[in-house]
């Protein structure tokens, strides 16, 4: 499947299938959650980071079977097919964004996800303590979304941000490559 | 022109506070205040002075915008204010620069018929030096609504507290672009 | 400020000790009040007289003052009684506006003229008075005993109790210079020569502690008071104005004379020519009054009485026999009264009379500030302060009481009636609005012109553009004075409306002080008027009256004795209205520091007075907003840092003092501002205040543990230990920091004990 169509997919399902809800709900819901999270751990950024991409992995693993029966989108042919399907269609439906799949490793195993807008970082300042700025991923819950999704679908993932506008990187970028596939294993517990 | 911008907590906590000169007609953005040993604490004294005038306002003029509100004449400032229907308070001190000639404030000077406004008056109508000009007030209604744009969207932020003192940077910059901008 | 060693007991004068002040204000008090007051009322006389000395316990003040004034204890016990005592927790009660009102009205007085013959004034002299009759009776007319009814001109009375005239020299009228606005001797730099000697003096500004009026809003401060007075006072007698042309002109002679009747024809005849006569621009058409002096001790009563029997035939029904004793009456007699001290001396009076008496001035300043009350706070067992015997006061009382209410008022009242039906009527019907537009236009109707300065195109031609007067008798000139007259006596209603008819013509005529003058009273006039004005357009006229006036006085004469009269007088009225206007008023205030029109002590001053029209000004109904707290506590601030400036720590601490009592209610948490370089600047002002207080009143301070009450200490010492955190000279106010400051609040504290218990320092 190529790009465009899974563009076209995602757009489709956005249009026609989708419940919408208030962005600044959304994102002052998301928002609070890491503010809340930051304070419970006293401002330990890793332990936040951790906490974040837990609770994403725990999303991710539900997230699926919505995204599968909404899209209704078949098994993908590769990694770089997931990719796609990642990008244009699972993020455009849940949050209404679409970004760029680049920087594939030469095995095809490693990709890059350059947000141009992050709807759950509107508004959003890092607090200025002088650490936040290099140890906290604010939307870190992604990365463990996307590690819980496709893990229902037999691919162990590591995804982590690289780059982050709020902390004043010229772009958002996180990092995904593909462990291995799973075969034949029981889901695991959730963690 | 030189500007001193206070937002205040609707319990009367200064939380941001800027200090920067006009951009109009070749200005360059410095605030160059009459009296700079003591401008420092003089603009703080007149801006909290004028909630005295702000609270009786805010009950007389529904906006939120109520224009030019007090004057402070020994210092020639003058204090434009925006309530936030959070209670929060934008208060603008504006200060013409000082004249070359209107220097002298003794006995005979030519200022002693009209108020110390149409002293200003009288040179130029302009945005960086009239403080009480309709189009002064309108320029000033655009400041305010700006910051107040970003005012919202840096509340908004999670990491925000209210009636904490704003410390972003972004904030910062944006207020001193819609300075550039409108004053 | 004072260096530490003025402060000691035994520095002169003694009379000026607290404890002087004490003896005086104790005896207001009953016995039972007077125990528990005495600490309290001791100690705000410390801080009123800002003595150094002042805490020193009550036997330790009392000594200096026995051993160099013996006969204080002979005075101290009967004539004190009535005396009000300086600064007293009860004094500032009735410090309101309510004083500064009748204050004004009273400068507005009518001038009375005195001619008396050579032998009266000699035996005046042998009584003690070097200055003549003048000399004794001025006081006396100062304030006339007794309720005086005036009618007014639609023929309501209403009676005054402070009623007054001024007694003037007919011999020197006129003759002092008569533009001395400039320079040193200036009216101006008088009265800011006067403040600086009164604060300067070793016993210190009365005027150091605020007071409060009943209602418990800041009052004027009595230097505040002085200084108004002195300015009232020092305005020199012009064409302009009419209250400093006589109203009447008392002729004297003595039972000793021996040829009566011929003298009292020679002094009238007198008075219209030769150098006697009053200036051409002044109305010769006053009252004449006759006076027999009779002396008690060397001549025949029947004698008299047979004179003054013959004078009645020849003059009339405006005659007197005044019968006085001709010796001279010392502190030792039985019944001896002191002469009440002169309220409205002017600044040239005072400052020379300083270098006469030296510091005989002192107290006369002291007392004057304190109060309008006009008996002396202190003596000096010298010759520098008469006396006079019980019965002359009475018999002098008793003339001047005649004089004014059935010769003086009536004959105004009369004038007033007169002009306003012969002249001010004509002007007001549609003729004289016909009159005044055809003149305008076509120099028409000089026809009632005295024949003084000639026609000149545009105006009336009655100005006269090179000697700057209109004719006496000239209706602009007759207006000016009927409206004068109305003010005199207080009927202000005519005096505003009559006023305001003349305003305009004066500028037509391009007679420019007489321009200033009319808006000045004309605004004036409407504010003291009580029935007038509630609407706020009335105040937006009386605003541009004043702007008017001030810019004709400034601009176009450079007249700025009168300019700043014309300012203060629009500061303290509006004031005195209220609500909106107070902020007019503290606009006022703000450009006579704007104008440069007063020095650093005035500037001070006005700034407080800017802070006081702020705190006057009180929420509109049960509303919580409409105050000026902030504003005035802001100024009150500028001008303790002021007073810092120019040394003086005592007052300084009582703006500080006054600031945190208005800052209280508007302050999240007392004494904590949310801004803070505000914070920083009040903190190091309280800081600095304190510690000049202290450097100024030396070792002396440590004296004070006698009196020092513990309770106050505990809250005080908090602040100080906050401070001792920021500062490193923790040695200076260490435990005599404390002990300062605990005698400030007991200071503020006593002050109020009068009205309310309710210390506002602890809410501060």
């Amino acid at each position: 499947m190529s790009t465009t169509k899974a563009s076209r997919i995602g757009e489709e399902i956005w249009k026609t299938r989708i419940d919408k809800v208030n962005a600044e709900l959304v994102t002052l819901t998301y928002g609070t959650i890491v503010a809340q999270l930051c304070q419970d751990y006293d401002s330990d950024y890793k332990q936040v980071n951790q906490q974040l991409d837990k609770m994403g992995y725990n999303i991710g693993l539900r997230l699926i079977e919505d995204f599968l029966a909404k899209s209704g989108v078949g098994r993908c042919a590769n990694f770089r097919d997931t990719a796609d399907m990642i990008a244009k269609v699972g993020f455009k439906i849940f949050l209404n964004v679409a970004p760029t799949v680049t920087n594939w490793a030469s095995d095809n195993n490693q990709f890059s996800l350059i947000f141009d807008e992050n709807p759950l970082a509107d508004f959003v300042e890092l607090p200025d303590d002088g650490r936040a700025q290099d140890e906290l991923w604010f939307s870190n819950i992604l990365c463990g979304v996307l590690r819980g999704a496709l893990e229902m679908v037999q691919m162990q993932i590591e995804a982590h941000f690289v780059s982050d506008v709020l902390r004043g990187d010229d772009t958002t970028e996180m990092r995904v490559s593909l462990v291995r596939y799973i075969e034949d294993e029981m889901p695991p517990e959730e963690e | 022109m030189s500007y001193y911008f206070t937002i205040l907590s609707p319990t009367d906590t200064p939380i941001f506070n800027i200090a920067f000169g006009t951009s109009k007609g070749g200005g360059d953005g410095i605030a160059r205040f009459r009296f700079p040993d003591t401008a420092q604490y003089m603009n703080q004294f007149i801006i909290h002075s004028s909630l005295d005038i702000v609270e009786e306002a805010q009950w007389i003029n529904g906006g939120m915008y109520l224009k030019h509100i007090d004057t402070y004449p020994p210092a020639a400032a003058y204090i434009s204010a925006f309530l936030t229907p959070s209670g929060a308070r934008f208060l603008l001190l504006h200060q013409p620069p000082q004249l070359p000639s209107g220097t002298s404030s003794g006995l005979g000077s030519s200022s002693l018929l009209g108020s110390s406004a149409s002293t200003t008056r009288a040179s130029s109508s302009s945005v960086a030096a009239n403080p009480t000009s309709p189009q002064t007030e309108e320029a000033v209604r655009q400041f305010m609504n700006e910051v107040y744009e970003s005012y919202v969207k840096t509340a908004m932020s999670p990491f925000y507290k209210q009636g904490m003192e704003i410390k972003s940077p972004v904030f910062r910059t944006k207020v001193t672009g819609a300075g550039k901008k409108w004053l | 400020m004072t260096s530490p060693g003025d402060g000691t007991p035994v520095k002169p004068p003694p009379s000026f000790s607290p404890g002087a002040a004490l003896a005086s204000s104790k005896s207001r008090y009953t016995d039972g009040q007077e125990v528990t007051h005495s600490i309290d009322t001791e100690l705000t006389e410390a801080r009123s007289v800002s003595s150094p000395t002042a805490p020193l316990s009550a036997t330790t003040a009392e000594l200096p003052i026995r051993s160099a004034s013996p006969q204080r204890s002979v005075r101290s016990s009967t004539p004190q009684l009535a005396r009000s005592s300086l600064g007293s927790p009860f004094d500032g009660r009735f410090d309101g506006s309510e004083d500064i009102r009748s204050l004004i009205i009273r400068a507005f007085s009518p001038t009375v003229a005195v001619h008396a013959s050579d032998d009266t004034d000699e035996l005046v002299r042998n009584k003690g008075f070097k200055g003549g009759f003048r000399e004794l009776v001025r006081p006396f007319g100062e304030t006339v005993q007794g309720k005086v009814i005036i009618r007014d001109s639609v023929g309501s009375s209403r009676a005054w109790e402070d009623f007054g005239v001024r007694f003037v020299d007919l011999k020197g009228f006129g003759r002092s210079p008569a533009n001395r606005d400039s320079g040193r001797d200036s009216p101006l730099a008088q009265t800011e020569e006067v403040l600086e000697k009164q604060l300067n003096s070793a016993e210190g500004p009365a005027g150091a502690v605020p007071t409060k009026d009943v209602l418990g809003f800041p009052a004027t401060t009595p230097l505040c008071k002085l200084f108004l007075r002195q300015l009232l006072a020092s305005t020199s007698v012009g064409p302009h104005e009419t209250f400093g042309h006589p109203v009447a002109s008392v002729i004297t002679i003595s039972s000793r004379n021996p040829a009566p009747l011929e003298t009292l024809r020679q002094l009238y005849a007198e008075s219209n020519t030769g150098d006697k006569r009053l200036p051409e621009w002044v109305n010769q058409e006053y009252l004449r009054y006759y006076v027999l002096i009779h002396d008690e001790e060397r001549d025949d009563i029947t004698e008299s009485t047979k004179l003054y029997d013959q004078m009645k035939r020849h003059f009339g029904l405006h005659c007197h026999l005044l019968r006085l004793r001709s010796s001279q009456c010392v502190v030792t007699d039985d019944d001896s009264v002191q002469v009440p001290q002169c309220e409205w001396l002017s600044p040239h009076e005072r400052l020379s009379g300083a270098g006469e008496a030296g510091m005989f001035t002192h107290p006369e300043l002291l007392q004057t500030s304190s109060n309008a009350q006009t008996e002396t706070l202190v003596d000096l067992g010298t010759d520098s302060t008469p006396y006079l015997f019980d019965s002359d006061v009475t018999a002098i009382k008793t003339f001047i009481r005649e004089l004014i209410v059935q010769s003086v008022i009536p004959f105004m009242e009369n004038r007033v009636a007169v002009w306003n039906d012969q002249v001010a009527s004509r002007r007001r019907g549609i003729s004289g609005r016909f009159m005044s537009m055809s003149r305008r236009w076509a120099g028409f109707g000089s026809s009632s012109r005295s024949g003084i300065g000639g026609s000149s195109g545009g105006g009336s031609g009655n100005y006269d553009p090179n000697q700057n007067f209109y004719g006496p008798d000239s209706p602009e000139a007759i207006l000016r004075k009927m409206a004068d007259f109305a003010v005199m006596l207080r009927d202000w209603k005519l005096s505003a409306s009559t006023y305001e008819i003349i305003r305009s013509d004066f500028g037509n005529d391009k007679a420019w002080k007489y321009h200033a003058a009319a808006h000045e009273m004309c605004a004036v006039s409407t504010l003291l008027n009580p029935m007038a004005m509630s609407a706020k357009i009335k105040l937006e006229s009386v605003d541009q009256m004043f702007e008017t006036a001030c810019y004709s006085y400034l601009t176009r004469c450079s007249d700025s004795t009168h300019a700043l009269r014309c300012l203060a007088l629009a500061v303290e009225l509006l004031k005195s209205r209220g609500g909106s206007a107070t902020e007019s008023a503290a606009r006022w205030a703000m450009r006579v520091m704007d104008f440069g029109l007063v020095g650093s002590v005035g500037q001070v001053l006005f700034m407080e007075r800017v802070a006081a029209c702020y705190a006057s000004k009180t929420p509109a109904g049960g509303a919580k907003w409409g105050a000026r707290r902030r504003k005035a506590g802001m100024w009150s601030i500028f001008a303790a840092d002021q007073w810092l400036k120019l040394g003086k720590p005592n007052l300084a601490s009582a703006c500080v003092e006054e600031a945190e009592r208005l800052y209280a209610e508007v302050l999240e948490t007392d004494g904590v501002f949310p801004m803070p370089e505000m914070q920083a600047f009040v903190d190091n002002l309280r800081h600095a205040v304190k510690v000049e207080y202290l450097e100024a009143r030396g070792f002396d301070a440590r004296d004070e543990s006698a009196t020092h009450h513990p309770l106050d200490t505990e809250e005080t010492s908090e602040k100080l230990e906050k401070i001792d955190k920021r500062n490193h000279r923790r040695s200076l106010i260490g435990l005599p920091g404390q002990l300062d400051a605990g005698n400030l609040k007991m200071t503020a504290t006593a002050r109020e004990s009068g009205n309310s218990p309710n210390d506002d320092f602890e809410r501060a």
